[in-house]
């Protein structure tokens, strides 16, 4: 087309037959099939519209492709005028409804098949009427059913006369909702073709046809059952008949032997008996020492882990510890084993029956006369043990241990747990007024007390952080009329002894280290024995702590140093240079002419106040020792020459005085570490980290490109789901656009309402008003009128 | 003489019985109504001294409150003689008049001796307690009236008993109970009299000093004189003097001497009395505590800071003769303050600082303060890397030997010094070097130490510390050098009470790792720890 729009207009009018001659007889089809002239009126609104249509750039909108040549593709038109109007429409018709239906209950809904299906003939939904309500009633009446309602249908010679309403579920499972599917339904029986529709006749007769054909089965097989039942029924009387015959018992013999009762109770113990399962194997020597490795190697795995400070979700360590569980677990084994009657009577049993209980190795026997409650404070347990040797203490414990076993009552777990607590500060108490007697004693609370750490590991975690702050207060006040303590040594041993002291942080260790090196330091060694005793006891308690984990604790290096000098004889002559305490003779100071034991003697907490020269001698051979272990420790160290050369220094000079002793040894040991040190040692690299990468700007090229591709994700799953997460973006959007313009069409109709309504009451008191004023003025005139004619 | 005679008789009934606290009140209001029962005043006086000696021995309550009532009694008599100027010393009339007052003045300075006396008895129970104050506050009464009323209207202060105060005042106390941390007494004459005295009025303190000067000249007793020096130490350790900038003068009497607002006599004045005080036979502790309060204290309110400069470089030199490092450490921070603000030149400062890192150094509590100042002093990127580089090598090897809360302080510190000194790096990532270490350790020039051809193998060792904090915050090291630097402030003040602290309050977590090991001992032969017995 060329030329103006008009001239287009009127062309394309003139195509269409609208303008210019109307009634020139045009040949062929196109004329002959306008005839009525109502049609040829719709025909020209039609077409006209059309034109219109065509004519309006404004109505249509087209989105154009960039590469719409290359594609090929079909261009997109919009109708934006008309969508718009139709949803408007839509709109408004829901609103109406909408409005129709406010502020009203209840109503009629219409929900009849088919009614407003335009496709289907009156027949047709008759018959789907017919067919829903026999549906509705069947499944009405069959819900409580049980039998087939064979009975109370209605039969014409042995032949029902009701419709079988299972006949279409039979053919198929679907519904007569839609006309296809009745349309395949009918069709291959039939086989007529799919446009004809049946006849209401046709359809009744195909129905009642098949229904007949699956009753006469169905009755057939009812027969059948009936007969086979009819025929076990006979053979039941005979059956009876025989059983009946059987002479029944009468009544229970009056007495039974002694003999019988034991049979008796043997038979239902028997029965009663767990059916006999093959019991495990017994292990061989080499299994036995396989699974303990493999539990050996877990917990050192475990350790490991511990010490590298990994933090661990598993629970694991300490509950693999089962073989360590030992008194405690035992006790309950027995109790387990004997009958819970025994528990009960257990005060006038218990007297009488020692129990034997296995601790550690060794076997006690227990003449359990606990009766006392349990022990919740110390004082409780120091007055109940208060007038028992110290021999029966330990099975005094064990019996209470045995009396509360949290399986026999709620509550004695609790207690149990605070009598485990109220055990520590028992053992502290048998420290601080130590007895030899008590020796075995305090070992095996050192034991029990480790087991149950394990069973209340919160309570006693609190019970040792308070004892530790109890130590942290007094030390605080520099109160060293008490301070070191000899409880306090035990306490710290028994942390050590109970705890794994290796890991990078444990909630007791790690403070009970702090308080040893806290007090190392404060420590006035060069006046008072027992503070030079404490520390050399304490330094070796740190380098236990530390014996796996070889970690490096400055504390303890600098104690040893001071504790050596202290004692080393003629202190001032030592080269000070390479030292990190000022050397100084002290109280301690050794005579020159003094000589170290050949062997160590262990040193007794009992006498840590001497101040004997053999006492001395030996503390100076045991820090010795402690040098020699120390480094073990030291020589891990990346500084082991700063550490370690003090420490030669002072054997350097020890050797003078002792030279037939072990300090030659330990200084050949410290001179040949020292030397391998140095020459080992390398320069550090502490920064030697990858390379950073650096981020790159350039825009990545792609090999393939293709318009059509609208990803290059390689992975199919992870393109589908960016593909469906897309749609969903888009529906949601679109719905969301929708709601709004419901909302917004809403929102306007009802300001037009209201707005409507205001203008009616207007207009409507406007005319009142008007109204009224009209009559007054009319009476004011008559009034006036009224006046002047009087006047007059 | 007529009243005086007749009151005697009187006198003599009375000895017989005790007095009583109505019958005291009488005699006190007696004396205020006239002239003629001034002999009141003596019988109350004697009295008063009675009772003080019964007091020595520990004398019952009723007694002590006896003595306050006298006491009281006695002030309120000798305030209304004073307002009343019946006191008054320069007016000539009768000579009658003249001998009466001439009798009440020497009956006042004798009242006012016997209050100082109390302040000796050495008695200790509440009463007292309350009466010594009672006292003080008395004499201070005093002290305010006779500068009122002593003169008609001229500016007036009345030194004299002013100075009979201070001169009983300072010696009171026992040196034995001297706080050996910053060398103050726990004297409660004195702590309530800079509370309610010293520490409020403006013109107090410049008598004060003013005063000092005399009473010490006065003292021979090298005792004494450190007994005075530590009851000054108490008074002027709590609070500045005045405000620098901004001092506020509020007067104790009413109309001082006008010389009190001259503040550069005043400081002439401090300075030498202070000067006096550093210069006596101190105790080290005393000296110590000096150096403490000098910064803050001291200097400020001098006229020539300088003249603090042989004291200061005396103690900083004696520290490291007497390998007393704490010393040196105390008074660098007063050097600084006269190096920052009066262009004192210290040759050989690095040297100096670099002999301060002892191994002792992280054991002391002035170690944060040594380290704010060090920091300091390491701020400038002009040092030259060999000392920084030294600095850093020594304060590695003292991390071997010191307590965690030293450890603490010297790893950020470090990081700050190789962050400032990239060539530092070289001490802990070093690639192209001969294996052998050159640092020299004895060496006291850091700039000679070859301590940058060394490593740091002392911090990396640091890393694996028996507390898992420090050893982590050793891992910094090994790290990329990311952060700008640490804030020094939040690692100074760490001690063994605070960590302990921290790992205590950390809570229970289900889990609690036991030894693997079972001992069937903690002692002896198998035991955990061998080589013990109980």
């Amino acid at each position: 087309m060329a030329g103006s729009q008009l001239k287009q207009l009127k062309a394309s009018l003139k195509s269409a037959g609208l303008v210019g001659q109307t009634n020139t007889k045009q040949k062929g089809k196109r004329h002959s099939k306008k005839t009525p002239n109502e049609s040829r009126k719709d025909d020209k609104q039609k077409v006209l519209s059309r034109i219109r249509e065509e004519f309006n750039p404004f109505d249509v909108k087209v989105t154009r492709n960039k590469r719409e040549d290359m594609l090929e593709k079909k261009k997109v038109v919009g109708r934006p005028g008309i969508s718009k109007q139709v949803g408007e429409e839509n709109r408004r018709a829901a609103f109406e409804a909408k409005r129709a239906r406010k502020n009203k209950a209840g109503g009629l809904v219409d929900r009849r098949f088919g009614e407003n299906n335009s496709a289907l003939t009156a027949e047709e939904k008759m018959l789907e009427r017919f067919v829903k309500e026999r549906q509705a009633q069947s499944s009405r009446s069959s819900m409580y059913n049980l039998e087939d309602d064979d009975d109370n249908a209605l039969t014409h010679y042995g032949q029902s006369l009701m419709f079988d309403q299972d006949g279409n579920e039979d053919e198929d499972e679907g519904d007569f909702f839609s006309q296809k599917e009745q349309a395949e339904t009918t069709g291959p029986i039939e086989e007529e073709p799919l446009g004809r529709k049946k006849t209401k006749q046709e359809v009744m007769q195909e129905i009642i046809a098949k229904s007949k054909h699956y009753k006469r089965e169905r009755q057939k097989l009812a027969e059948e059952t009936q007969y086979a039942v009819q025929e076990l029924d006979e053979d039941f009387e005979n059956v009876m008949g025989t059983l009946n015959t059987v002479p029944q018992p009468k009544g229970r013999p009056a007495s039974k032997t002694e003999a019988e009762k034991q049979y008796d109770m043997k038979v239902k113990t028997i029965a009663l008996d767990r059916r006999a399962a093959p019991a495990d194997r017994t292990k061989t020597e080499e299994e036995i020492e396989k699974e303990r490795k493999e539990k050996q190697d877990k917990m050192e795995a475990d350790r490991l882990r511990r010490m590298e400070g990994e933090s661990d979700d598993e629970h694991g360590g300490a509950d693999d510890l089962d073989d360590v569980w030992e008194g405690a677990s035992d006790l309950e084994e027995d109790v387990e084993a004997g009958s819970e009657v025994e528990v009960s009577s257990e005060d006038e049993h218990a007297a009488v029956k020692p129990s034997v209980i296995r601790i550690g190795d060794k076997v006690v026997t227990v003449t359990s006369t606990v009766k006392s409650k349990c022990p919740a404070t110390l004082d409780e347990l120091l007055t109940a043990v208060a007038e028992l040797e110290t021999s029966e203490v330990s099975p005094f414990i064990v019996g209470v241990f045995k009396k509360y076993q949290p399986k026999l009552a709620s509550g004695n777990k609790e207690k149990i747990g605070v009598f485990s607590c109220v055990l520590v500060q028992y053992m502290l108490h048998l420290g601080d007024n130590y007895d030899p007697r008590n020796a075995q004693l305090l070992d095996f609370l050192a034991r029990l007390i480790k087991n149950m750490c394990e069973k209340y590991p919160e309570e006693l975690c609190q019970e040792f952080r308070g004892q530790l702050q109890e130590i942290q207060q007094i030390l605080q006040k520099r109160d060293f009329g008490t301070l070191p303590r000899q409880r306090d040594l035990l306490l710290f041993t028994l942390i050590g002894a109970t705890f794994s002291t290796s890991d990078l942080y444990h909630l007791v260790v790690t403070p009970a280290s702090l308080l040893i090196g806290e007090m190392l330091e404060v420590l006035q060694i060069n006046t008072k024995p027992h503070h030079l005793f404490a520390g050399i006891y304490l330094t070796d308690l740190l380098l236990q702590y530390q014996r796996l984990s070889k970690r490096l604790v400055p504390e303890a290096v600098n104690f040893l140093e001071r504790a050596l000098l202290a004692l080393a004889p003629e202190p001032q002559k030592i080269d000070s240079a390479a030292l990190c305490v000022l050397p100084k003779p002290t109280k301690f100071t050794l005579a020159t002419a003094s000589q170290l034991p050949a062997a160590a003697e262990p040193l007794a907490l009992a006498d840590w106040k001497k101040a004997t020269q053999a006492q001395r001698e030996n503390l100076l051979l045991k820090a010795v020792q402690t040098v020699d272990q120390a480094t073990g420790l030291l020589k891990e160290s990346g500084a082991s020459v700063e550490l370690l050369k003090p420490f030669e220094t002072i054997m350097k000079h020890l050797v003078k005085y002792y030279a037939s002793s072990t300090v030659p040894t330990v200084l050949a040991k410290l001179q040949n570490l020292v030397k391998i040190a140095r020459v080992d040692r390398q320069p550090l690299k502490l920064q030697a980290h990858r390379a950073m990468a650096i981020p790159s700007y350039l825009p990545k090229f792609e090999e393939n490109f293709n318009p059509d591709k609208k990803s290059y994700d390689p992975d199919q799953t992870r393109q589908e789901i960016s593909k469906l997460r897309h749609q969903v973006k888009q529906e949601r959007k679109q719905s969301l656009r929708e709601i709004r313009k419901d909302s917004q069409f809403e929102a306007r109709e009802q300001l037009k309402l209201k707005r409507k309504d205001y203008q009616e009451y207007h207009s409507k008191m406007a005319s009142i008003i008007n109204s009224i004023q009209t009559q007054e003025g009319q009476a004011k005139n008559e009034y006036e009128r009224e006046k002047k004619r009087r006047k007059n | 003489m007529a009243p005086v005679k007749r009151k005697k008789t009187t006198d003599k009934a009375k000895e017989a019985e005790p007095l009583t606290i109505d019958k005291v009140k009488d005699l006190g209001n007696q004396v205020r109504e006239s002239p003629k029962y001034f002999n009141n005043l003596a019988l109350l006086l004697t009295e008063y001294k009675k009772l003080l000696v019964q007091l020595q021995n520990n004398a019952d309550s009723d007694v002590q409150i006896l003595t306050r009532v006298i006491s009281l009694t006695l002030i309120k008599v000798f305030e209304h003689l004073i307002v009343s100027r019946q006191l008054k010393l320069t007016s000539f009339d009768a000579e009658q008049k003249e001998i009466v007052r001439k009798w009440l003045k020497t009956k006042y300075d004798d009242f006012k001796d016997t209050l100082v006396e109390t302040w000796k008895i050495s008695v200790d129970n509440e009463g007292v307690y309350s009466l010594k104050i009672d006292n003080l506050d008395s004499l201070m009464k005093l002290v305010k009236i006779e500068s009122k009323h002593f003169t008609k209207d001229e500016p007036y202060f009345s030194n004299r008993t002013y100075k009979l105060v201070l001169e009983n005042l300072l010696v009171t106390g026992d040196l034995s109970e001297m706080l050996s941390h910053d060398a103050t007494l726990d004297n409660f004459l004195v702590l309530e009299f800079r509370e309610s005295y010293f520490g409020k009025y403006w013109d107090l303190r410049y008598f004060f000093f003013n005063e000092l000067k005399p009473i010490l000249e006065a003292q021979q007793d090298t005792q004494i004189k450190q007994l005075i020096f530590s009851n000054t130490m108490t008074i002027l350790k709590p609070q500045p003097l005045y405000d620098l900038k901004n001092p506020e003068q509020t007067m104790f009497v009413n109309n001082p001497p006008k010389t009190v607002t001259n503040m550069r006599q005043f400081r002439s004045t401090f300075e030498k009395c202070i000067l006096d005080l550093i210069n006596l036979k101190l105790l080290p502790e005393q000296n110590k505590a000096t150096l403490l309060i000098l910064h803050k204290r001291i200097i400020p309110f001098f006229n020539n800071p300088t003249k603090l400069m042989d004291f200061l470089t005396d103690s900083y030199n004696l520290g490291f003769s007497v390998k007393d490092i704490s010393l040196s450490i105390l008074s660098l921070n007063g050097l600084w303050e006269l190096m920052r603000q009066y262009n004192l030149e210290y040759p050989d400062f690095y040297t100096k600082l670099y002999a301060i890192l002892t191994p002792d150094l992280l054991h002391l509590s002035y170690r944060s303060r040594f380290f704010r100042l060090l920091d300091v002093f390491m701020s400038s990127t002009h040092i030259s890397a060999s000392i920084i580089a030294s600095f850093i090598k020594r304060l590695g090897r003292l991390c071997l030997t010191a307590p965690p809360a030293g450890i603490v302080c010297v790893i950020p510190f470090v990081y700050n010094q190789l962050k400032r000194h990239p060539t530092c790096m070289l001490l802990i990532h070093c690639t192209e070097r001969p294996e052998v270490d050159l640092y020299d350790e004895s060496e006291p020039d850091p700039a000679k130490t070859n301590a940058l051809d060394s490593s740091a193998w002392e911090l990396e060792a640091v890393i694996h510390h028996y507390h898992p904090n420090v050893g982590s915050l050793a891992k910094i090291f090994t790290q990329p050098f990311n952060k700008y630097s640490y804030n020094m402030e939040d690692f100074l003040d760490w001690s063994y009470t605070k960590l302990l602290d921290n790992e205590l309050n950390k809570k229970f977590k289900g889990e609690l790792a036991l030894e693997m090991d079972n001992y069937e001992s903690l002692l002896g032969e198998n035991g955990y720890l061998t080589g013990y017995t109980y």
